[in-house]
């Protein structure tokens, strides 16, 4: 079987706290991997490592992309190439507008032209309902239309794995529903999601496999008739 | 008797304080830019991962934070040549002092001015595959230029105030200047009064600036 990431005996401490304990799993190209828990369980700990944010104390990660980006590979880390992440919280630059936002990392890291920087950061933003919003300073955005951007920053550079945190937080009913659409379009394009969430309706959703964390040990939910 | 008002001597002795307001602002400049420079140097120490540079820095702060500028002069002035046996002229012994002094506390505006931009927005930044001098140059330093510049600015404009000190070493600057056309005309009210008129006329100009700083930042954050 293909394998996009592979995650072997991962274990991270934060001084004496346990945040993951010999975590093992991998997801194949096009397969989206819900993860749920409690709040302090190692779930945004387990992002955070794949996103190379934490360097684990043991264990490896192996991301391997299916859908090569053409980048230079002196422009980036190889791990970068392939994995994206939206945070929890949006961490949308404040000193420039929401277009200048999506464009940035199109033209500073994948060396895209400005024109087609703009073009693809405003389809985005028409996907995922904040068009009207593109010329506007992030402050003025609700938290809601603050984490659609962040979700389309960090689809803007086309990542093969992406990773999501708690990204229907302070979204209604109607915007989960064309979120989950996205993701289901993503990942039949054959990329790699890997998304936390508290909301069990919604990664019920999506899933295609579901695991849940506890205290750092992963384990798959043996009531998820997904579940791989 | 009320006191007899002859503004006649600042205008006789016009010549001596532009020449004051000159060095003033020579001082100033040779003491700012590369205090600037030599207090973000100072800044990026602060900021080290390494434990030992962060304590290097951190105590060349704390020093030129308790030392008062005059006393630095003094020593500087006087001491060194007794010690080293350096002898500095009397400027360039105060915009090296103004210097380090200003460099400490620039160091602490540009350090705080760093560390106030959101660790998200910079991890935001290397998901996406931003190198740490795209990270510097595109995400930190524009928001964190914003925020130090009303505080840098007043630190300037202190810099300024203080080069009066240097008048005790013999530079002539404004204050120097004064006390030597007093010492001519037996008039200190007038030229005191002038001496304070033109720091005015030199600081009310940054001032707005800072101003001006500070409303785009209530606007931006």
């Amino acid at each position: 079987m293909q394998v996009a990431v592979k995650v072997e005996d991962l274990s991270k401490k934060y001084g004496k706290l346990l945040a993951l304990s010999h975590v093992t799993f991998s997801v194949a190209p096009g397969e989206v991997l819900g993860i749920t828990g409690p709040s302090g369980s190692g779930k945004t700990t387990l992002l955070r490592c794949l996103a190379s944010l934490e360097r684990p104390d043991s264990g490896s990660i192996e991301i391997c992309a299916n859908t090569g980006n053409a980048v230079p590979s002196n422009k980036r880390h190889p791990c970068h190439l392939q994995v994206g992440m939206a945070f929890q919280r949006a961490y949308l630059w404040p000193h420039m507008t929401v277009i200048q936002n999506l464009m940035l990392a199109q033209t500073v890291v994948l060396g895209r032209p400005e024109q087609a920087a703009r073009k693809r950061a405003a389809q985005l933003l028409e996907e995922l309902h904040v068009s009207d919003k593109k010329d506007q300073l992030p402050q003025v955005l609700s938290g809601g239309q603050m984490q659609r951007v962040s979700i389309a920053r960090m689809l803007a550079v086309d990542p093969d794995i992406i990773l999501l945190d708690e990204v229907t937080a302070g979204l209604d009913d109607e915007l989960v529903e064309g979120l989950q659409g996205i993701i289901r379009h993503l990942a039949s394009t054959g990329r790699t999601l890997i998304v936390v969430s508290h909301d069990a309706t919604f990664l019920g959703e999506i899933a295609s496999k579901t695991a849940v964390l506890k205290n750092g040990c992963l384990t798959i939910d043996p009531n998820n008739p997904k579940i791989a | 008797m009320a006191y007899q008002w002859n503004f006649q001597v600042v205008s006789t002795y016009s010549g001596a304080l532009l020449h004051g307001i000159g060095i003033t602002l020579l001082l100033t400049i040779c003491s700012v830019v590369p205090g600037t420079l030599l207090g973000a140097v100072i800044a990026w120490g602060r900021l080290s991962t390494k434990p030992v540079i962060r304590a290097f820095f951190w105590f060349y702060i704390e020093v030129f934070f308790a030392i008062p500028v005059l006393v630095l002069l003094v020593w500087v002035y006087y001491c060194l040549p007794v010690l080293l046996h350096l002898r500095l002229s009397a400027f360039q012994t105060a915009w090296i002092c103004l210097m380090l002094s200003l460099s400490a506390f620039v160091a602490e505006i540009v350090r705080a001015g760093v560390s106030s931009i959101p660790k998200g927005e910079v991890e935001a930044a290397r998901v996406l595959g931003m190198t740490r001098w795209q990270i510097f140059r595109l995400i930190i330093f524009p928001q964190a230029f914003r925020r130090m510049m009303p505080a840098l600015l007043g630190q300037y404009i202190t810099a300024l105030k203080l080069s009066s000190l240097a008048s005790i070493i013999g530079v002539t600057e404004i204050i120097y200047q004064t006390q030597l056309s007093i010492a001519h005309t037996y008039r200190p009210l007038e030229l005191y009064t002038a001496a304070a008129l033109a720091y005015v006329v030199i600081v009310l100009p940054l001032s707005l600036t800072m101003k001006r700083f500070e409303s785009r930042i209530q606007t931006f954050g």
